[in-house]
């Protein structure tokens, strides 16, 4: 049988990793600290999964709540249309809504209305009215 | 502004009563879904609060660990 030589970088390597021993204070108290950290990560683990968990139903509460507002914004449209209409013929509210016109005509024509805008628009309208009344 | 009768019709003045009573509904239900919300937004701050202390005891440990391993006894 062929002896197999070891190359000498390997035994130049081998020399280099020498075991080199340190001695703790106390080595129990190490030891627990050790212990005391993974528990530690792995409680942050467990709080990543609640914290994760909390999100999404807030998540979904949330979108839930977006309908619900949504549905309740169209029964106030529909419940606006349901109510006679009467012009309000004072000077103030005339001047009032004219302002805000202008505004909405340069929207219009140099972009289409994001919801943002559109919900600004209709609150802008609303609050006018509601300061003339 | 004076102050003037609306006249609403009957059959329409019914769609409106039921529309408010609807409007009424919705917004409890919205209300009680807020509060839900922020049930839970509470919750998963004081989950996140909870989670920052224990991440800073582990690095007051990591940081004993790291000094008795640098520091051994000679």
């Amino acid at each position: 049988m062929k002896k197999r030589k070891i190359p000498v970088k390997k035994k130049r390597a081998q020399k280099k990793s020498e075991p080199y021993y340190v001695s703790l204070q106390d080595p129990k108290d190490v030891y627990k600290c050790f212990l005391e950290c993974t528990h530690g990560y792995l409680t942050s683990l467990k709080q990543f999964e609640k914290v994760k968990k909390l999100s999404i139903q807030k998540k979904e509460l949330s979108s839930e709540f977006i309908k619900l507002v949504t549905q309740i914004a169209s029964a106030v449209n529909t419940l606006n249309k349901k109510l006679p209409k009467h012009k309000i013929s004072t000077k103030k509210f005339e001047k009032t809504i004219a302002q805000p016109k202008p505004v909405v005509q340069k929207v219009n024509t140099s972009r289409a209305m994001s919801e943002l805008e559109k919900l600004e628009h209709e609150l802008a309208e609303i609050e006018s009215k509601l300061g003339n009344l | 502004m004076e102050k003037m009768p609306v006249f609403i019709k009957i059959d329409e003045y019914k769609d409106v009563l039921t529309l408010v009573q609807d409007l009424q509904s919705k917004s409890q239900e919205a209300k009680a879904l807020l509060q839900k919300i922020v049930d839970l937004k509470n919750s998963e701050d004081t989950e996140l609060e909870s989670w920052r202390m224990g991440l800073e005891d582990i690095e007051a440990k990591i940081q004993t660990l790291t000094n008795a391993l640098q520091d051994p006894k000679q």
